[in-house]
């Protein structure tokens, strides 16, 4: 028996028993696609909902933006009259989608909900997220005196706006709401020293801390009360953060997410899962446990796509975001795939040799055709990364199940 | 050519035409009116002080994607005069204050652009996130000029506010703290696009604007840039915008720019050609006073030959407003000084009072004349005369510096 496959046989029999032995890890390779434009040369994705309908905005042949409602196949949500600008930002189950209708320079933004190919015009005001129950967040801006023109977060539900209190400055704003109305946002503090992640618990203003700097701003929560967001460190840098809250509003877990290189991170997404996304040294990032990885590394090399900024994933796994294609600044949407390296529909012993030939051990894995064999969110091909893959085994000839790894 | 590439160069042709069509249409339009009063009316009138906040030049342009190339990294100038009228006559203050800056709607900018990730390559400096190449960053303190005013220099601004939209008309909070306690503030546009239309004619199917726009300089200069991303372009030609020296031999920035770009303008035939490169078509950045009674960028600026001349300047010979207006009694810049540097009525600067280049009160956006409503009661020039005196003066209001 040749020397070759005798080490091969034995790190097979060395894996088979560590599979014994190691913990489950999670893993994930993506397929990515491109949203396309409604003309113009850009696009960006900003929301996701578990239908895989995907609110984002592009800019048209004119060099206008519009909103885009993507389900497939690309949709104009066209501006209000009078307007010339619009921007779609998040959609909930039901595929109600917000956001603004305005003209450049202006001081007043327009809220729209767009719905069945249909729009309706909400108030004066920028809507930046929506839960499944039509309650739309986002900022008002209004002339007060002594204070000039200022923007404070808002909540629009039942036909009513109500402006929300700060945290003793003069601006602030909301970006996301989940079932149990809770919101997130930022919020100047007393004589504007400051910005904080701001939660509005009933309404009222809960300031969400830092993780030891002097501004936080947070971005996203989700139902299970796991707040996402940026906060300065006490070395002074931005990290993305992911903050646990009580039914009461209070913070009961904090955690700095890391980052990717260049000492920063912003956290922009989280599904009910907890899995979150973001971007890191402008690269879009995934985080589950441990440190974020790079999304880069997790969809084929050959794509012709730099993933920039993550913005949301739904509860599939399913990511969109805002990227470079071939160049050109687009919207993408990353879908779950599982470990089918050679592209033939199934997960097999063929796909497991990519495996072997990528295994890495303890070192990181540095050969850009082998990123796809880091299943379980690190960067070294090992033994965990081979419990990943067998989650996934399918066989010869059998359809291979994009969520295996879920 | 496979059918990826066929779609690409279909939209993007598709969007020459468009923009082509667009700009010819827009220049054949009737200019648009002032904006109107803004619902901020006289809701900063000053009380013992008073400050007046204005970008240095009307809009700063910035690069959207600087892995390949970059022509502007984020920079921005904002000013503030400010004026003490607790003591019966104005006296401008340059010490003995805290005067500070914010833009609420727009407090990072790592994360929605790539110069952080490249400044090391390309201009061989390290920057903290969110902090530009003066070490300000999006908020903070303001420092004396030692010219009668304030300045935060070098904000890394971009045209993405924090939500994710658009917004290449950002409004800065400026507040004035005098013993920690705030006595006068105001609020100003801190104008920034990214939007340089290049991938109007640098459209290569396949491969990225910027990756045509080196290969092209290649194939014209025998350069071999392609290969050498990514670029700084003011690291061989001179930019007195950045203060880069360039190298000998090689024609500064705007004149390289202006001149190879002129003959191609003109057989595209756009009127507004300027909109193809600086923002833009969408950001409009030309928005004054003198754009409502139909002047264009070509009116000031004559022609991208004129730009481009080699014995120009650039961003020093600048057109000069007393080449037209003139008017008994009035100086309009002071000799040896743009409009921006130049001072008037008892050294308020000209921008205090009258708004940037490009953006001369009243403009046709809200934003542009908020702080003449907020201050004064009304948009326009600045010049309610208790702005700064406690009682309106009876003598007659002295324009120039000096009188």
């Amino acid at each position: 028996m040749p020397v070759e496959t005798v080490c091969s046989n034995v790190r097979r029999l060395m894996i088979l028993a560590v599979l014994l032995t190691c913990p489950t890890t999670w893993g994930q390779q993506f397929s990515v696609v491109d949203l396309g434009t409604l003309g113009g040369p850009m696009a960006g994705g900003f929301g996701i909902n578990a239908n895989r309908f995907v609110a984002g905005y592009s800019a048209l042949p004119n060099a206008s933006f519009h909103g885009f409602l993507w389900d497939g196949t690309l949709h104009d949500l066209a501006p209000l009259a009078g307007d010339t600008q619009s921007h779609s930002f998040a959609i909930n189950a039901l595929g109600q989608m917000t956001g603004v209708s305005y003209v450049l320079g202006g001081l007043t933004s327009h809220a729209v909900l767009w719905q069945q190919n249909a729009s309706s015009y909400l108030g004066d005001f920028a809507p930046r997220g929506i839960n499944d129950a039509g309650m739309v967040v986002g900022c008002a801006s209004s002339a007060i005196n002594g204070l000039g023109w200022v923007d404070r977060a808002c909540i629009y539900s039942n036909g009513t706006l109500i402006t929300l209190a700060t945290l003793g400055g003069s601006f602030s704003y909301a970006y996301d709401v989940n079932g149990a109305n809770q919101i997130v946002g930022m919020s100047y503090t007393t004589g504007e020293a400051g910005r904080h992640a701001c939660l509005w618990q009933n309404n009222q203003p809960l300031d969400l801390g830092t993780l030891g700097g002097a501004n936080s701003q947070a971005c996203a929560i989700n139902n299970a009360g796991q707040v996402v967001g940026v906060s300065d460190t006490s070395a002074g840098n931005p990290h993305a953060f992911l903050y646990t809250v009580n039914s009461s509003g209070q913070v009961t877990a904090r955690a700095d997410l890391g980052e990717l290189g260049g000492g920063w991170s912003y956290a922009y997404g989280i599904n009910g899962l907890g899995e979150v996304v973001g971007t890191s040294n402008s690269r879009a990032f995934y985080w589950k446990q441990g440190s974020p990885f790079d999304l880069n590394k997790r969809i084929p090399i050959t794509s012709g796509w730099v993933l920039n900024s993550a913005m949301d994933i739904n509860d599939n796994g399913e990511i969109v975001g805002l990227g470079w294609y071939h160049g050109w600044p687009h919207a993408f949407l990353l879908l779950p795939a599982a470990p089918d390296f050679d592209g033939d529909g199934d997960v097999d012993q063929e796909d497991f040799g990519h495996l072997q030939v990528c295994y890495s051990g303890t070192v990181s894995q540095t050969d850009p055709t082998c990123w796809n064999a880091l299943l379980d969110g690190d960067d070294t091909v090992d033994a965990n990364d081979v419990k990943v893959f067998e989650k996934c085994r399918s066989g010869p000839g059998v359809p291979a199940a994009a969520n295996c790894w879920r | 050519m496979n059918r990826k590439h066929l779609a690409i160069s279909a939209s993007v042709v598709a969007a020459l035409v468009a923009i082509t069509g667009l700009m010819l249409h827009a220049a054949s339009g009737p200019p648009a009116a002032p904006a109107p009063l803004t619902a901020a009316s006289g809701t900063l009138i000053p009380k013992s002080m008073a400050v007046l906040a204005y970008n240095d030049l009307g809009m700063h342009c910035m690069g959207q994607d600087n892995s390949e190339m970059m022509i502007l990294p984020p920079y921005n100038n904002l000013h503030a005069q400010v004026i003490d009228r607790s003591h019966g006559s104005p006296e401008i203050v340059s010490s003995g204050v805290t005067v500070r800056y914010t833009i609420p709607s727009n407090t990072h900018s790592a994360d929605k652009d790539n110069f952080w990730s490249y400044s090391q390559a390309l201009m061989g400096v390290t920057l903290a996130p969110n902090i530009g190449l003066t070490g300000n960053g999006l908020s903070g303190t303001m420092t004396p000029t030692g010219d009668n005013d304030w300045a935060a220099t070098g904000i890394p601004i971009t045209p993405i506010d924090d939500s994710g939209r658009e917004n290449p008309y950002p409004l800065a909070l400026v507040t004035v703290l005098q013993n920690g306690v705030e006595v006068a503030r105001t609020q100003a546009v801190v104008p920034v696009s990214w939007e340089m239309n290049c991938q109007i004619c640098h459209n290569t199917p396949g491969i990225s604007v910027a990756t045509d726009i080196l290969r092209k300089h290649d194939q014209l200069h025998g350069t071999t840039l392609e290969s050498q991303k990514p670029v700084f372009c003011a690291g061989c030609h001179a930019d007195n915008a950045l203060g880069a020296p360039g190298k000998p031999g090689i024609p500064n920035l705007s004149s390289a720019m202006h001149l190879a770009h002129a003959p191609r303008m003109a057989a595209a035939n756009l009127t507004v050609e300027c909109y193809a490169c600086h923002p833009g078509v969408r950001t409009q950045c030309q928005r004054d006073v003198h754009f409502s009674k139909g002047y264009t960028c070509n009116f000031c600026h004559t022609s991208m030959t004129a730009v481009g001349d080699p014995a120009r300047q650039p961003w020093i010979d600048e057109p000069r407003c007393g080449n037209c207006h003139t008017r008994t009694g009035f100086a309009f810049e002071e000799p040896g000084k743009l409009f921006k540097q130049s001072r008037g009525h008892e050294r308020i600067h000209c921008e205090a009072c009258h708004g940037s280049p490009h953006a001369i009160t009243p403009t046709v956006m809200e934003v542009d004349n908020l702080q003449a409503d907020e201050v004064q009661g009304h948009t326009g020039i600045i010049n309610t005369c208790t702005t700064c005196h406690t009682s309106t003066p009876s003598d007659p209001f002295p324009h120039r510096l000096g009188d």
